[in-house]
């Protein structure tokens, strides 16, 4: 088990594919850290003039936003970056020894299927904590810069927490490519069908829950479901399912974010709960289709 | 012509036989349909609440202030062309990808080039045959979200609809043509197949996703529920008045805006079908004049891509870059 | 009786519409192939050097060469795939460099494998390569095709649900449909088993004998080329090493172990 782990980061840190992917969600979380920056300030600037014309005499509600308000964009990167990164590096790591036609070597000599999967699996979970430990380090700096000052511990703590709530999402999002991986007859529907999957999830469930509508579930702050009507019931059933919606109340709650409203313990054990059930249903994965010849 | 022709014909013949197309093409229409029913039910919510508040009112003796929710039918289309936008775009990409992947996979290529066809033949049957999958397609998700609205949502359509929705359709086939074409020249000049489909799906990602997310963001209209001036009650020419003072951030974002062709779009159809309050129930000529530079912008990126497409297509690319 | 004609620079060529017949060109060239200081390099690798090569009408020519020794270059190259970095291609008389397209109309081409379209019948896929190679109503031809190639109990049925062998007939069919005067043919063996490669040997020696065609193959095989071949070539390292007649190259080397002996005196010379 531990030659197969070993052999997962090796490959991981080596292929062109996961690489390019992390590449993207390194520069996304940074610049949304950034952008939201650029954003406060001249929204604070707009409220100054509109109070400087005497067209209100409201507070600033910009001037005591916390400096995890930065972050908030970091939500929506991982749940469109990050997951895809991870649903590639789960597809890349099954495809690589079927493609090598390695997989009779590994399964011939005394190795088991769990172990052989399982493996894999903290392989690529080892790779996405790495990936994600580096994202929240950056994270952290830029913010730090922006806000001029170091944050306060506690900021810092949600910070980490807030990473670290995104291992078990994108873990199982991971596991879900290794799934296609190591089941489907090609390559390209190999990589097709979690991505059609994660579309799925992160578009279609929503909508059906909350009446929201696909473009607005870009917005990090998740909308709360339309009271009324058939839409409680169905929320109550389908919400559990919409991970990214989940992940965007719990880290909302995270990083302290007043806008958001939902229930925190529901949304973290429906990510936990995403997270161990897939890896519970991969060691069902049969060794006759883990040797299935990849065609075309 | 006729060798175009039968390139074209064995393409749709292609994907009429694939699974795995045909199911993405089936779940997508089924997303589309549940969406307009979805968007019916909340209508119906909506005026059930609506008439609650007034009964609750008139019983007190005060007559309700405010105005009824009135059925626009085709705002009930808004989720199924937000899934265009988003997961339509997906898929031309993937059938895009999927017409070039598979003759080099199948390593037909030298079958085709060894035969006496022209430069283009080859590239002009396969985007000819994916330009008429996607009428089809777009018509037939048009047409079934449209009945839905009707037969779910008791909506009503005019004559003007009927012009809006064909509108609609032109429009959003160019989006997904141009979608296919970038998916098509890209696997067209990789050397790996994996890494062209992973390079599309991030060009995707962060044109239909990334950026639009972060022009909203940098609305400073958006960072208060509800709107930023509605919260502070302040006046439209007041609201422009304050913004003049930021011309350079808001030229910043909306450039960054106009550089994704899936904003156009999300402009175009979002005032045909009314979606935008500025252009609902306006005559068509009106609201064409508003989204001219939307559509001519929309057919510049289908024409350029085309044409970046016909180029990367050709034997030469192909064959360098087989296996 | 239905023909095509096909105007080249040097030569008339009738391609007939119905087997049987060779196609025949008003200028009969005495050879099917020429090459002249044929060469294909790419960056700071060349893959061919200085080919001359010259292949008779109606002759089974062998080409034989280790891998990277640069046969599929050197088909590639005839087949119109790649252009040559220097030199000249003419098949039938036809000058590659100047009407590639005429060539595609005289050639047939069966790649290393190739899958075809898994998803369509052998009827459906040859369809669609008859009407790329300009023949409009194809559906008797292929019919008469298949005959000859004692293949058309699988007419409808799908690639995909083929063997490997079914496949390499199919795929010959494709290439000899429009009646082409030369048929190039890689590694034509490769992956069949023996009952294969014996069906498909006395496939390529009736095609040669009843129609007339030249046929050009690539192989590693020896044995392939001693029961096939009327002439080979040998390359080594991107350069011809040796051309001969068949017949005569046994009168020179008697058995055919020792044809082996030549080939790998040839190979491992410097």
């Amino acid at each position: 088990m531990k030659a197969i782990i070993r052999q997962e980061l090796l490959a991981l840190s080596r292929e062109r594919l996961p690489l390019m992917l992390f590449t993207v969600f390194v520069s996304m979380i940074s610049v949304s850290s950034l952008i939201g920056f650029l954003t406060k300030t001249t929204v604070s600037d707009v409220w100054i003039r509109t109070r400087e014309a005497g067209l209100t005499s409201a507070p600033n509600p910009f001037a005591s936003l916390s400096p995890l308000y930065y972050a908030r964009n970091s939500i929506i990167y991982i749940i469109l970056v990050g997951t895809l990164m991870a649903i590639i590096a789960g597809v890349s790591s099954a495809l690589r020894d079927r493609k090598a036609a390695t997989i009779d070597l590994i399964l011939s000599r005394p190795t088991s299927r769990s172990a052989y999967i399982y493996g894999k699996l903290i392989g690529i979970t080892i790779w996405l904590s790495l990936s994600l430990f580096l994202v929240g380090v950056i994270a952290a700096v830029v913010i730090s810069i922006i806000f001029g000052a170091a944050l306060p511990a506690s900021d810092y703590a949600r910070l980490a927490v807030f990473f670290l709530l995104a291992l078990p999402l994108l873990s199982g999002f991971a596991v879900i490519g290794m799934f296609a991986g190591l089941l489907s007859k090609r390559e390209t529907s190999a990589l097709l069908l979690p991505i059609s999957f994660w579309a799925f999830v992160t578009f279609v469930i929503p909508q059906i829950g909350t009446a929201a509508r696909p473009v607005a579930l870009l917005n990090p702050v998740p909308l709360p479901p339309t009271s009324g009507g058939p839409f409680g019931a169905l929320n109550f059933f389908i919400g559990p399912f919409a991970v990214s919606e989940q992940f965007k109340v719990a880290s909302g709650k995270i990083l302290n974010d007043p806008d958001i409203s939902g229930d925190f313990s529901k949304a973290i054990i429906s990510i936990l709960g995403f997270a161990v059930l897939t890896s519970f249903l991969i060691s069902m994965v049969k060794r006759t289709s883990i040797r299935g010849v990849l065609s075309e | 012509m006729n060798k175009i022709f039968s390139v074209a014909r064995m393409e749709i013949l292609d994907i009429r036989r694939s699974k795995l197309m045909l199911s993405l093409l089936g779940f997508f229409l089924i997303a589309a349909i549940v969406s307009v029913v979805v968007a019916s039910i909340d209508f119906g919510v909506k005026a059930d609440a609506y008439k609650t508040y007034t009964d609750a009112l008139a019983a007190s003796g005060i007559t309700n202030p405010a105005t009824a929710p009135q059925l626009f039918p085709l705002h009930l289309m808004r989720a199924a062309i937000e899934y265009l936008e988003i997961l339509g775009a997906l898929f031309a990409i993937i059938l895009g990808y999927a017409a070039i992947a598979k003759e080099k996979q199948r390593g037909t290529l030298s079958l085709l080039f060894t035969r006496p066809i022209g430069n283009f033949t080859l590239v002009l049957g396969k985007l000819g045959a994916l330009a008429l999958v996607w009428l089809a397609f777009v018509s037939i998700v048009v047409l079934a979200t449209m009945l839905t609205a009707v037969i779910a949502g008791h909506a009503q359509l005019s004559a003007t609809d009927v012009g809006r929705l064909l509108l609609t359709i032109l429009g959003a086939w160019i989006y997904l043509l141009v979608w296919t074409a970038v998916a098509v020249s890209i696997a067209s000049t990789s050397k790996k197949l994996t890494t062209a489909l992973i390079v599309s799906i991030v060009l995707w990602l962060l044109v239909v996703l990334v950026i639009p997310q972060v022009g909203d963001t940098m609305d400073p209209d958006n960072q208060v529920p509800g709107g930023l001036f509605k919260s502070l009650q302040i006046a439209k020419p007041d609201e422009t008045a304050v913004l003049a003072n930021f011309t350079g951030y808001n030229s910043a974002r909306d450039a960054l805006e106009i550089s994704s062709v899936t904003k156009h779009f999300e402009r175009y159809t979002f005032a045909f079908l009314g979606i935008k309050d500025q252009y609902n129930q306006q005559p068509i000529g009106t609201v064409w004049a508003g989204v001219f530079i939307n559509a001519l912008a929309l057919w510049l990126f289908a024409i350029g891509t085309l044409v970046i497409s016909l180029f990367t297509t050709k034997p030469k690319t192909l064959l360098r870059t087989s296996k | 009786m239905k023909s095509l004609y096909v105007f080249t620079e040097k030569s008339i060529c009738r391609l007939s519409v119905l087997s049987g017949t060779r196609p025949y060109c008003d200028t009969m060239n005495e050879f099917a192939i020429v090459t002249k200081d044929l060469t294909k390099s790419y960056k700071d690798v060349v893959a061919l050097e200085n080919l001359n090569l010259s292949v008779r009408q109606g002759e089974i020519f062998g080409l034989l060469g280790h891998n990277g020794a640069g046969k599929t270059t050197t088909v590639n190259l005839l087949t119109t795939l790649l252009v040559p970095t220097s030199g000249t291609v003419e098949i039938e008389g036809v000058d590659s460099s100047k009407s590639a397209k005429d060539i595609r109309k005289l050639i047939g081409y069966l790649p290393e494998n190739v899958q075809l379209y898994n998803n369509m019948t052998t009827m459906e896929n040859l369809r669609f390569f008859a009407n790329l190679s300009g023949l409009k109503k194809p559906e008797a031809r292929i019919k008469e095709v298949l005959d000859y190639l004692n293949f058309n109990s699988h007419y409808n049925k799908r690639i995909g649900t083929f063997s490997k062998g079914m496949r390499q007939r199919v795929g010959i069919a494709q290439a000899i449909l429009h009646n082409p005067s030369v048929l190039f043919l890689d590694e034509p063996t490769s992956g069949l088993d023996p009952e294969g490669v014996r069906q498909l040997r006395d496939v390529i020696i009736r095609l040669n004998a009843d129609l007339g065609v030249t046929i050009f193959m690539n192989t590693h095989l020896l044995s392939e080329v001693t029961k096939t071949c009327s002439s080979i070539g040998i390359l080594k390292g991107g350069k011809l090493a040796y051309q001969n007649s068949m017949n005569s190259t046994l009168a020179e080397f008697p058995d055919q172990d020792s044809l082996e002996d030549i080939y790998l005196s040839i190979e491992t010379a410097d």
